[in-house]
Formats: structure tokens, C-alpha cells, sequence
């Protein structure tokens, strides 16, 4: 093991070099709150200047490893090795996972059902796999894609599940939670 | 390691050690449950309360106070280690009781503590279990690095975590200085033991980095060496997932910081279970076989014998 400054990108993100886009984008993340200024495992051990030091290093390796075609030629000049994952395919262009907040094709008065399952259709997450990261029922969570008003829970629990749903697919939780409440008062007025 | 058995014959044997810095993070639970958990396979175990000041391993065995304990041996009343065995309610697991009575046993001299460590590794058994004691006096340290396997517990607050990279950071120096020779060496080691050195050394790394540059020759040797040193860790008290991960990122942080390698052998979840059972003075893993609790120790003792650790690239999310 070497410390972070001679760490190559993989060391850094602490995954296996052939690691899938997936597990990349979860290390990244854990590695930010992992040294994050207040985080119970780092706090103790570096100062400010190294803790800055070591997190441009890890938005570094991301910002490379997430782009096929700099990860692919990292892989060669730097780390010798043919890459696993491969250059992109011509035509086929899959799109990252947007991981960050995108909330821009979703304003906050059109947030339904259907619109938050485009979005997560559109990035390609499985609802079992919200379902599972989440502990939410998987009904719960058709229930809320459907607009299934009868179905859903009582606001107080609902408010929790959407906010871990926005998250699940890169939306801000506060937004998807209010708009989605008051688009389900909205139906309800409508059908009394 | 091997050592020669009784009969002369060679015997496969290991010692691990359980230690962590601060107290009431679980040393003398995991040290009880493993050996326990070791006996249940078969396995011939004698776990030893090197706790020298505070020694409680026979309660958490469920076991009496034994009528011969370590402070026999080390003022000399006993002569082997064999004789201040004690017996348990499980065949194979013998026990050492720590002391019980003088104070001064808390400190032996360093001939008493290095008479006391080759004894141990002459017993006759497959399995040692060391329980030690809190903080990063000496005497934790050496039975620590005396071990074939070095776990740490921690548990996730801050104090704890604190308290054991400064036991990992305070065994690495020991390690360290026991294996150079060189005056000048030893006495570089003693310059970066301390925080607000002359010399800018804050790390491990940073002393090897040091040393390297003096002679390439003995930082090469070095490195080697301390490349061997690898502390596992057990999360203990775990509530979240958060804190389960906590082990990863402490992993990270050991290796990103010192340039030290750990493993992170696996978590044990926080249980009423333990509790209840200390509170009967019973073993928890013999009284609640199937709780979170004794599924948590079972998979560190599992990933102990296996030699492996949690997945590398296991990410619990919150």
C-alpha cells in the first residue's frame, strides 16, 4: 500500500482496474465522504492543505476513469495495461449515469409519476435496484411511478420514500418530494 | 509459525492478538468469542489475558477465577506457562488468567514480559488468543507484534478511532525500531515518535521515505519487512451502514495517510444480546448462537482462517 500522492487512479478509488462504471461512480462517492472535512474516518489524520490535496487527487481519477476514451489511454501510458473495458463502440453511445444533481428537464411543477419513471428509464436504473439500495417495497415504489393514489402511503412516510427515489436516480430529494406531494393533492382535488 | 510440541513433534500453531486502544470497544468479547467459536471447531485453543492491569477474560469465558494466574509465573512461583493452565467448559479451551493481585504486576520488567512472550509461543496447542489490555503502553504493543495476527477492535466514535491509529502508528514505530540496528536508526525513529519532530516526518511513510535516503540499502530491507505489518480491524458496535463502511474508509485512510496496509476482517452489529448474556456472566456466542452478534464474530473468525477480508469493492451505501 503507498500513500495517496503515489497512488495510481484505481489505488485511489480503492477498486479492481477492470472495475465497471457502476462501482466506480459508488467508490467515488464513498471515497468524498470518506474524506469529507467532519468524516469520522479521516478527520484526526490529515490536515486542511493535505485533505484538499487528496481530494483534487480523487476528482481527478474520476473525472479520467469515468470517460472511456481518457480511461482507456490512462490505462496504456500510464499503467501499461490494455484496458479492459474498452473504447467506446462507434455510434453506440451510452451515456454516463448522470450521478449529479440534473434537475434542469424536470421542473418543479411537473413532477408525476410518469415523468420520474422517463427519468429513470432515461438513466437506465432497474426499479428492483432502487428497491434493494433503499429497502422502499417495490410496490410502494410502482405505486408512486403510477400516480397510484390509493395505493401509496400516508404523506409522512411517503415524503421519505421519495426523497431516497430522487436520489436513487440523481434528483434533488427536497424538490422531487414537494412537487410530487403537490401534484398528488392536485389529483385528489381533481377527483372530488 | 511452527513450534515443537511436547513430544518434539511439530505442531502448526498461531497467535493472534486482540487489542485497539481505548477500552469497552469489544477486545475481551472477540477475544472470547473466537476462541470459543476456535474450540467449537475442535481446534486445540489456550486464550491468554494479557490484559496485565485489568484482567477479566475468564468472566467473558463464562469460566471461575482460576486459582493460578500470569502473576504466578512472572514473580516466578511457577515455572512453565503449562502450569497456570486453566480449564474451561470447553474441552479444547484452556485459559492463562491474567493477574489478580499486585499492582506492580500491571508493569513487569522487560525480561519478565520477554520470558512471558517465549513461553507462549512454546505452548502446545493450535490456536493463542492474546486479549490485551487498552491504550498503546508497551506491553500491548510487544504482545501485538508478538502475534502472527494483529486485530484491532474499534467502534464508530471518534475517541476510539483516534485511539487506534495511534495504536497502529505507535506499533509501526516499535516494529520499526526493532528491526534496524543502527544507532543513528533508532534514534531517527525516536525523533519521529515524536509529533512536532525537526525533521517533518508525521507518517510511517515519511520516516521510510527518511531512512531511504540515508541508505537505500536498509530502507530496501525495511520496506520489505514493514511491508508485513498489516493490522486487521473489526468494526464493533455497529448501528448503520454507515458505520459498517466505516472499516473501508478507515482501510483507505491507513493506507492513503501512513502507507500503512490494513484489513478490514468484517463488522459486528450492535446487540442487547451481549449485554444480556455479560450481564449473566455467560459467553454471548453460547447463549445466543444465532444473534446478529455471533453472526458478526463468525465471520471475522471465518475471514481469520481464511486469510481473507471484506471485498474490495464492497461499497455500503447509507
Amino acid at each position: 500500500m503507498k500513500p495517496f500522492r503515489e497512488q495510481n487512479y484505481y489505488e485511489l478509488l480503492d477498486v479492481r482496474p477492470n472495475a465497471e462504471k457502476e462501482v466506480l461512480a459508488k467508490a467515488y462517492e464513498a471515497a468524498k465522504r470518506a474524506f469529507a472535512g467532519d468524516a469520522l474516518a479521516s478527520y484526526s489524520l490529515f490536515d486542511p492543505g493535505e485533505r484538499q490535496a487528496l481530494l483534487a487527487r480523487l476528482a481527478e481519477a474520476w473525472r479520467t476513469l469515468s470517460d472511456p476514451a481518457l480511461r482507456v489511454r490512462y490505462d496504456e501510458d500510464v499503467l501499461g495495461i490494455r484496458s479492459s473495458v474498452g473504447p467506446p463502440a462507434e455510434g453506440a453511445v451510452p451515456g454516463p449515469r448522470p450521478m449529479a444533481f440534473s434537475y434542469a428537464d424536470l421542473p418543479a411543477t411537473g413532477v408525476t409519476g410518469s415523468a420520474l419513471r422517463s427519468r429513470r428509464e432515461a438513466i437506465g436504473v432497474p426499479l428492483q435496484e432502487i428497491a434493494l439500495n433503499t429497502r422502499i417495497s417495490i410496490a410502494y415504489l410502482q405505486f408512486i411511478e403510477e400516480d397510484h393514489e390509493k395505493g401509496l402511503p400516508h404523506e409522512a412516510y411517503l415524503r421519505g420514500y421519495l426523497t431516497q427515489y430522487a436520489r436513487a436516480i440523481g434528483l434533488d430529494p427536497h424538490t422531487v418530494a414537494d412537487g410530487y406531494l403537490r401534484h398528488l393533492r392536485i389529483l385528489r382535488s381533481g377527483k372530488r | 509459525m511452527l513450534g515443537l510440541g511436547e513430544q518434539g513433534r511439530l505442531v502448526q500453531k498461531e497467535i493472534w492478538a486482540v487489542g485497539g486502544g481505548k477500552g469497552g470497544t469489544g477486545k475481551t468479547y472477540l477475544s472470547a468469542s473466537l476462541a470459543i467459536g476456535l474450540a467449537k471447531l475442535g481446534k486445540r485453543v489456550i486464550a491468554i489475558d494479557a490484559d496485565l492491569g485489568c484482567a477479566n477474560l475468564h468472566t467473558a469465558l463464562g469460566a471461575d477465577p482460576p486459582a493460578a494466574t500470569l502473576s504466578d509465573f512472572i514473580k516466578g512461583r511457577m515455572k512453565t506457562l503449562s502450569e497456570v493452565l486453566g480449564e474451561t467448559s470447553f474441552p479444547t479451551l484452556r485459559l492463562i488468567s491474567g493477574a489478580h493481585d499486585f499492582l506492580e504486576i500491571a508493569n513487569p520488567k522487560h525480561t519478565e514480559k520477554m520470558r512471558l512472550i517465549r513461553q507462549i509461543q512454546d505452548l502446545d496447542v493450535e490456536y493463542i488468543i492474546l486479549d490485551l489490555g487498552a491504550g498503546t503502553a508497551f506491553n500491548s504493543l510487544d504482545f501485538f507484534l508478538a502475534a502472527d495476527r494483529g486485530i484491532l477492535t474499534v467502534i464508530p466514535e471518534p475517541t476510539s478511532i483516534e485511539n487506534v491509529y495511534r495504536f497502529i502508528k505507535s506499533a509501526f514505530y516499535r516494529r520499526f525500531k526493532r528491526a534496524v540496528r543502527h544507532p543513528d536508526m533508532k534514534a531517527l525513529v525516536s525523533c519521529a515518535m515524536d509529533q512536532k519532530n525537526e525533521r517533518g516526518i508525521r507518517t510511517p511513510h515519511d520516516l521510510m521515505a527518511c531512512v531511504e535516503a540515508i541508505d537505500s540499502e536498509v530502507g530496501g530491507r525495511l520496506r520489505k519487512t514493514m511491508a508485513e505489518f498489516s493490522p486487521k480491524l473489526v468494526v464493533n458496535q455497529v448501528r448503520s451502514q454507515d458505520d459498517a463502511a466505516l472499516g473501508l474508509s478507515m482501510r483507505s485512510s491507513c493506507s492513503k495517510y501512513f502507507g500503512i496496509h490494513v484489513e478490514y476482517l468484517g463488522f459486528v452489529e450492535y446487540d442487547d444480546c451481549v449485554w444480556r448474556a455479560m450481564k449473566r456472566k455467560r459467553p454471548p456466542v453460547m447463549e445466543y448462537p444465532d444473534a446478529v452478534s455471533s453472526r458478526g464474530t463468525g465471520t471475522v473468525l471465518a475471514n481469520l482462517l481464511k486469510g481473507e477480508q471484506i471485498a474490495f469493492d464492497l461499497c455500503v451505501r447509507g
